[in-house]
């Protein structure tokens, strides 16, 4: 029976078996998240809001409101096109913290050691995408969990293949009513290896000028050259797969959170299925204010080196 | 218009060419696998009657809608085959928090019977707790349930990527405990509150991030320093500055006020709302001989002890945010012989956490020799009990008597039970979620014919 996220097998093996983790009982886990909000409920204007919560506090805390940290926004007239960059601010922060960091004890009478860990990102659909570098919904290799690969049909690629997951022997692999037979086991699961293997590719590919576009635009296009051709849009698959290579299978770039080596970003994701929202990227402008990210909880951080205090820059 | 260009499609000729092109293969190859027909995408094997297809349109038609809104012009049982996650969730319509309600009789029964098998798949996933075992051993039913889903919601959304989201939830949950440790509903709320925290329109960022940055040290101020603060700045005098400060921050709350919220709104109710003795919900009843014996039997009494005259109660609660009505309230559907959508259900402790076992008619008062008053319940059962008695009181009945109502002492009822989706911390996990549809009220009748 597992009650809560401290009796998970993967919080064992992420955290219990973590010596450096277990060093210290001041060491602090967290839970990346981010998502856009609109601040005006109209327009395409976004913020997005890096932020973190701690996962080693009494349960009632840790789904606290208040103690959320807020780590940074990245705000723009359009959701942004990727926000690898910013994360690897969060990424060499978490290194940082990795190797330790000193503070004052709550009542200030002696110092403590602590480290910091990332251990879970969760986000929603698009926000996934965006958070790990990877196509993810209406993208042919849309799961970032897994390989399975849709078929596009009615504007949209479809997943559904729920059957491979059942036994070989299950009757509603070969039930009529659910249309022809399947007979494919599950699909293949994304490691962290062919991940980076994948990555790796979609970046040489970028390298050799080929624009890792969204798949919408790809089809807008592709339904375009099409017009002539075909009157609709019909249910073949091939023609309109995106551009990338096959086998970046849905990668899009390295992650930046990958630099943390500790940090396995394909199986601690969690998929939320919140909300899906459109793709589209504009020019980004950033504030990213990186307030005392631990300052919250232990009293005096300001011996933290260097100070991330406030940091501020604007790209285009 | 969408609709209109999948018809457009529908009539394709080369669509159809494919398709004869398809059917003349023996084997399927794995592409034409992959590839799915729009035809037996777009239209599902469901059909309504005339009356259901009426009734439907009729009501959606008059739906209130805000104005301008595209679905105003859209019949949306008319196009049953096409039907959307949109549509759907006109269906499931949500009331309050986390309730669902579902326009049962518009939809057939195989579809309906699929999407309370969904909204289970989503409420299995989302439980407080996680058993490991239970699990292991249901993993194929709620696969197949998934299947079904696939199967039986017409148009793409069947196979959308949410659907197998929920596949790889199931794991992460196997994985790293319950979801309520890491969705991202708290996250969510987080960025509403951040939302409400902005200040200047003109630089919506830098206000959010200003007034959040002042909110946490007030927070911090209030929990981690609260004892600093407190040494010092007690022993002032009384009506000085300093003591005016202090009693200033020792009436704040702690984290958001929680402690404000918890003395203003006073702790959740936990029974049946009390009898009321007023002229609005109180009407006069005349017990039959049958019903004083039953009541006589309830209460150790002779039958003749029991007085002919009862009072009757009907009462309205608001079970997580939704109005929850006695019987009478809702005569229209009690005359039907049907159950209707905002009716108080009785749920009782079954095997697969709650069960809903039947329908809370009316609150009766009965008077009996020597001055003696009970406050009984009234219920109407549908399912047969397990066990016995004493769970919430009630007896074992068939589910055939389900015409003659039940008298349950008022102290065996238990709270009521709404429709909570997300767990509360700290809460026992008695809080379910109740479809109250027709549904039951259609086995029941299936059952009755068998």
């Amino acid at each position: 029976m597992l009650r809560s996220i401290i009796d998970s097998p993967g919080w064992a093996n992420n955290i219990l078996k973590d010596p450096v983790f277990m060093e210290s009982i001041f060491s602090i886990a967290l839970a990346y998240s981010t998502d856009g909000v609109n601040p005006f409920r109209s327009g395409q204007y976004t913020l997005w809001p890096l932020a973190f919560k701690v996962l080693n506090l009494p349960p009632a805390l840790a789904s606290s409101t208040a103690l959320i940290i807020l780590g940074g926004v990245v705000h723009g007239p359009k959701k942004p096109k990727t926000l690898q960059a910013y994360q690897l601010l969060i990424a060499d922060e978490f290194a940082a913290g990795r190797r330790g960091l000193k503070s004052t004890s709550p009542c200030g009478n002696y110092t403590i050691h602590f480290s910091t860990k990332l251990v879970l990102t969760t986000a929603d659909g698009p926000a996934n995408g965006l958070m790990l570098n990877q196509q993810t919904a209406n993208a042919a290799w849309g799961c970032i969990k897994c390989t399975i690969m849709g078929t596009y049909c009615l504007h949209r690629q479809l997943y559904g293949q729920v059957r491979r997951y059942l036994p070989l022997d299950h009757r509603y692999r070969v039930d009529p009513s659910f249309g022809t037979p399947e007979i494919r086991p599950p699909p293949e699961k994304r490691t962290l290896a062919t991940t980076r293997r994948h990555a790796a590719y979609a970046e040489l590919q970028k390298a050799a000028g080929l624009k890792a576009a969204t798949f919408t635009e790809r089809t807008q296009v592709a339904a375009r050259t099409h017009t002539h051709t075909h009157t609709h849009t019909h249910t073949c698959t091939r023609t309109h797969q995106p551009n990338l290579h096959p086998t970046c299978q849905g990668g899009k770039g390295q992650c930046s959170l990958d630099t943390l080596d500790y940090f396995n970003y394909i199986e601690a994701s969690m998929i939320d299925v919140v909300h899906n929202m459109k793709e589209s990227w504009r020019k980004v402008s950033v504030v990213c204010v990186w307030v005392l990210l631990f300052s919250r909880l232990l009293v005096d951080c300001i011996s933290l080196e260097p100070p991330y205090h406030c940091l501020s820059l604007h790209t285009s | 218009m969408k609709l209109l260009k999948d018809e457009r499609k529908l009539k394709d000729p080369s669509l159809k060419k494919n398709k004869r092109a398809r059917d003349g293969d023996d084997v399927p190859s794995s592409a034409a696998q992959e590839e799915y027909d729009a035809t037996s995408v777009l239209r599902g094997p469901f059909k309504l009657s005339q009356a259901q297809q009426d009734r439907g349109d009729r009501k959606y038609r008059e739906l209130p809608l805000p104005p301008g809104s595209i679905r105003r012009a859209i019949r949306p049982l008319a196009h049953l085959g096409s039907m959307n996650i949109n549509d759907i969730q006109r269906f499931i319509r949500t009331n309050g928090p986390g309730g669902y309600h579902l326009a049962a009789t518009d939809l057939p029964d195989e579809q309906l019977q699929t999407l309370i098998d969904f909204m289970d798949c989503v409420h299995l996933l989302t439980r407080p707790e996680v058993d490991l075992v239970h699990m292991a051993t249901i993993r194929i039913d709620w696969l197949e349930k998934m299947a079904r889903v696939e199967r039986d919601v017409p148009g793409p959304e069947g196979k959308a990527m949410v659907n197998h989201g929920l596949i790889e939830i199931w794991q992460a949950v196997l994985e790293w405990g319950p979801l309520w440790t890491h969705w991202t509903y708290i996250f969510e709320r987080f960025l509403a509150s951040l939302t409400r925290k902005m200040t200047n329109r003109a630089a919506p960022e830098r206000s959010m991030c200003d007034n959040w940055c002042m909110s946490a040290s007030l927070d911090l101020m209030r929990t981690q320093l609260r004892g600093q603060l407190d040494g010092v700045l007690s022993g002032g005098l009384p009506g000085c500055s300093k003591s005016r400060v202090h009693a200033k921050i020792q009436s704040l709350g702690g984290l958001n006020g929680a402690r404000a919220r918890a003395t203003k709104h006073g702790p959740a109710t936990r029974s049946f709302p009390k009898f009321r003795a007023t002229s609005r919900g109180h009407s006069l009843l005349c017990l039959s001989q049958s019903d004083r014996s039953d009541v006589a039997a309830l209460l150790g009494l002779q039958p003749d002890q029991v007085q002919q005259r009862a009072e009757r109660f009907d009462c309205k609660c608001f079970v997580g945010g939704v109005a929850r009505t006695t019987g009478a309230m809702d005569a229209a559907t009690v005359a039907a012989g049907k159950f209707g959508c905002s009716s108080v259900f009785a749920v009782a402790a079954g095997r697969a956490g709650q069960e809903v076992i039947g329908k809370i008619k009316t609150f009766v008062r009965v008077f009996a020799a020597g001055d003696v008053t009970a406050d009984l319940v009234v219920a109407a059962f549908f399912l047969p009990m397990v066990n016995p008695p004493r769970s919430f009181g009630y007896q074992c009945v068939d589910n055939r008597t389900i015409s003659a109502p039940k008298f349950v002492l008022r102290g065996d009822v238990g709270a009521p039970v709404g429709c909570v989706r997300s767990p509360r911390l700290g809460d026992p996990p008695h809080v379910s979620w109740v479809i109250d549809t027709h549904w039951s009220d259609k086995r029941w009748k299936r059952e009755l014919q068998n």
